[in-house]
């Protein structure tokens, strides 16, 4: 499973790669089609403006990023922006907010567009509903090794990490704000797919993933409350849920103003279409007040 | 009689000698072969071996590489991790395990943990066993003996996150069936020993018996077997060991099946070359001897009937080529014949008159003369002689002469008898000579001729020509003087011609003897 999970990614990675380096003879002017590949979280935004983009800016945009939970993340998103040239324009997803100095080193742009709570999972069929945020840390960084020590079954927690982007800001950084200090009793995973599969899996298993990835109906995973708060926008937005990261797009500093102007759309398209994320729970962010 | 100069004894001679060559030839292959057949057992004896070597070594490459893949599975990885060092449940763990490496074409598999206390997969006493042997040895493959029979056991440790958290053991039953299976592919023996004792055998009594590398031969319900040791040094557990071995009866069975074949090739085919060689000694000899038994009459003398055949082979068209040959010289033969009668005929005849000559009379003479002194017969002579018959040249031409000549022969044959012989002497003179008559009756038949002669004139174109003849006769008893007897016969006949013209011509006047009778009297 494994080896196939590698394989997929390894034939997704190089035909986004094919897509968006390989120069079109065919679109060579201005009239070209936008390219842009990265997290998936932020494609689910992009994929559900695409339509009204398009129109607004009269081009077209073709997306890599549905499969980004096998890999194809934040650092696909930030390779698309610095490909991109005047043949071939091409945009990033991402979905950790960049750090300064990488935004500075790479002369990058960052619009950022939303904000996903971070679902705490835990198996469906542990009695544990709610903990609190000082409890969530205490399990992922080992303090806490036994459900029965937050008022569960006496079982040893399985603790299901998946810490992409170490060194940029957020994410799952506003649970643990340093890889170091989680547990090393873990596994730690490559996606959101493989996150919501070990958690289902084992019946001690905590882990955590954003709202955007939709655990599907089969899913023996629940989410736990923090705080007793479930990580809807709402909560977040409220500022009672405490787990959340940013999704954005970005360009280079040196893009078109055609791309920049897209990328601006798209923020207003994002604030102006909130009903569009409520299934996946993001939270919108207002582009006038960033 | 048998000479080696003749094509039929150097015929023989050639099929008994390839007879001969035949049979030495097959012999020699038969023993030549037996020795390279058993060699070539011995070959492939050492080649199978080295075959099931390959393909026990290709087994154990499988099974390190199957150990490999679940060694290398990362699921399988983070699943004993949780299991092992998290204390989770291990029913994911068995999960995964058997999801994921259900497939492998193993009997047995099982995930330890680094007490070697089984975590995952079937808790057999023998895998447990070997997996003891096998982390305790750390060895990657190994061949061990337990109550279940023979294992092939790999194992390696499972690594994650820098840390070792056990151990994957894959197995491998060697039992019977798979011993013959393997016994099938290799189309011999195989058994596995242990510390030199058989402990695994498709042959029950077998088990248990002691068998070193010496050991070449072993005698295998009433079999004996041909017995090579199959290499496999990649192991660690030398107590085990494989033989292969190929049944001698069945390489016997295999030389017995061809000394039969090369047996019946060499009878029959030397039968077949006799045969073949009798029935062609036979069509060749055949017709030789018929030509032969021709050419000899035909060197005699004789013209052999033949009789030709439908031609197949050269003798066919010699011996017809001969029957044609002796067709046509009989046909010449005929021809010859007629010709050399005609000859004969003309030699002994007048041309004009048809009737014989003065030379045939010479040559009849005799036999006359001797039948009528067999028979005490007299002999009667009548010379003929036309009247003036110059008269007739002169008057009418010769061929006038020669028609009344053509015609009054004609008329001297229709009047004599059978046995009356007819001569023209020469001129217009002819001779009758008859045997064993009276002077009356020769006289009677003269008489009737010459009247004849008288009324049947000769027509010449438009000429009459009347004929009238003289006749005189002779009637004698030849004396043993055959040239005495016929002047005297022709002497006395011509007197009485003579007499006859004298005497006014167109009669016959018979010789009278001195005594006055008109037949001499018999001696």
């Amino acid at each position: 499973m494994r080896d196939q999970i590698i394989l997929q990614t390894i034939i997704i990675r190089t035909l986004v790669s094919v897509f968006l380096f390989t120069p079109l003879s065919g679109h060579a002017n201005s009239d070209k089609v936008f390219t842009a590949a990265g997290a998936h979280s932020t494609w689910v935004i992009m994929d559900k403006i695409k339509p009204a983009l398009e129109k607004m800016n009269g081009q077209k945009i073709t997306l890599f990023g549905k499969q980004s939970m096998l890999g194809v993340g934040c650092n696909a998103g930030i390779k698309s922006t610095l490909q991109s040239s005047d043949k071939q324009e091409s945009f990033g997803m991402v979905c950790c907010p960049l750090s300064d100095a990488e935004v500075t080193k790479k002369n990058l742009i960052v619009y950022p567009l939303a904000l996903e709570p971070l679902m705490i999972l835990s198996h469906e069929s542990n009695p544990i509903t709610n903990l609190d945020v000082k409890q969530v840390k205490a399990i992922f960084s080992g303090e806490i090794t036994n459900w029965k020590q937050v008022g569960g079954e006496n079982k040893s927690i399985v603790v299901v990490t998946r810490l992409h982007c170490k060194k940029r800001p957020g994410h799952w950084k506003t649970i643990l704000d340093s890889a170091d200090k989680f547990t090393t009793k873990r596994i730690n995973v490559q996606s959101a797919d493989e996150m919501v599969k070990r958690v289902g899996d084992f019946k001690a298993a905590f882990g955590h993933a954003g709202t955007a990835w939709l655990r599907g109906e089969d899913s023996r995973t629940k989410i736990i409350r923090v705080n007793g708060f479930l990580p809807t926008r709402t909560n977040l937005k409220n500022g009672n849920y405490p787990f959340y990261r940013e999704l954005a797009v970005i360009t280079n500093k040196e893009a078109s103003e055609k791309i920049k102007n897209l990328m601006r759309s798209a923020q207003k398209e994002t604030f102006k279409s909130a009903d569009l994320f409520s299934e996946h729970q993001l939270l919108p962010i207002d582009p006038a007040k960033h | 009689m048998f000479k080696l100069a003749t094509f039929r004894s150097r015929l023989v001679f050639y099929i008994l000698l390839v007879s001969v060559f035949l049979g030495v030839a097959l012999g020699m292959s038969f023993w030549h072969t037996q020795n390279i057949l058993l060699n070539e057992a011995n070959q492939q004896l050492l080649r199978t071996s080295r075959l099931l070597d390959t393909y026990l070594a290709e087994e154990r490459s499988e099974l390190e590489r199957y150990v490999g893949i679940v060694r290398d599975n990362l699921r399988l990885q983070e699943y004993m991790y949780v299991v092992t060092e998290i204390n989770a449940e291990r029913e994911p763990l068995d999960k995964v395990f058997l999801q994921q490496f259900g497939w492998l074409p193993i009997d047995e598999r099982i995930l330890t943990d680094m007490d070697g206390e089984i975590i995952s997969g079937n808790t057999s006493d023998t895998i447990i066993q070997a997996s003891e042997l096998t982390r305790q040895n750390d060895i990657k493959i190994q061949y061990i003996h337990t109550r279940d029979g023979l294992k092939l056991v790999a194992s390696s440790p499972v690594h994650y996150l820098d840390k070792t958290l056990g151990h994957v053991v894959l197995s491998q039953t060697y039992d019977t069936d798979k011993l013959r299976e393997l016994e099938d592919i290799s189309k011999g023996r195989l058994f596995i020993t242990n510390k030199n004792i058989v402990s695994l055998s498709t042959i029950p009594s077998l088990f248990g018996k002691p068998m070193t590398t010496q050991v070449r031969n072993l005698s295998v319900m009433n079999d004996d077997l041909i017995l090579t040791q199959i290499k496999i040094d990649d192991v660690l557990n030398k107590d085990i060991a494989f033989y292969f071995g190929v049944s001698e009866g069945l390489l016997l069975s295999n030389i017995i099946q061809f000394r039969q074949l090369i047996m019946f090739i060499i009878i029959f085919g030397i039968l077949g070359i006799l045969v073949l060689g009798l029935f062609f000694l036979r069509d060749f000899d055949k017709p030789i001897k018929k030509l032969l038994a021709m050419t000899n009459e035909v060197a005699e003398g004789k013209l052999p009937s033949t009789t030709k055949v439908i031609p197949r082979n050269e003798i066919d068209f010699l011996s017809n080529n001969f029957s044609d040959m002796i067709n046509s010289l009989r046909e010449k033969q005929t021809l010859i014949s007629k010709a050399q009668s005609e000859l004969e005929l003309l030699a002994i005849t007048d041309t004009l008159t048809h009737l014989y000559n003065r030379r045939h009379l010479l040559e009849v003479f005799p036999k006359l003369q001797a039948q009528a002194r067999r028979d005490n017969s007299p002999l009667a002579a009548v010379i003929v002689d036309i009247d003036h018959f110059k008269a007739i040249n002169d008057e009418h031409g010769h061929l006038a002469g020669d028609q009344c000549l053509i015609e009054f022969s004609a008329l001297l044959r229709s009047h004599s008898r059978t046995n009356d012989y007819l001569f023209r002497l020469g001129g217009e003179e002819f001779l009758i000579l008859t045997l064993g008559e009276t002077t009356d009756g020769v006289h009677a038949v003269a008489e009737k001729i010459r009247k004849a002669t008288e009324q049947t004139p000769v027509q010449y174109r438009d000429v009459r020509i009347d004929m009238t003849i003289s006749c005189g006769i002779c009637v004698e008893y030849p004396t043993d003087d055959k040239e005495q007897s016929l002047n005297s016969l022709l002497l006395h006949s011509d007197n009485a011609l003579y007499l006859a013209k004298q005497t006014g011509r167109n009669k016959v006047i018979v010789h009278l003897y001195e005594d006055g009778e008109q037949q001499k009297i018999n001696p």
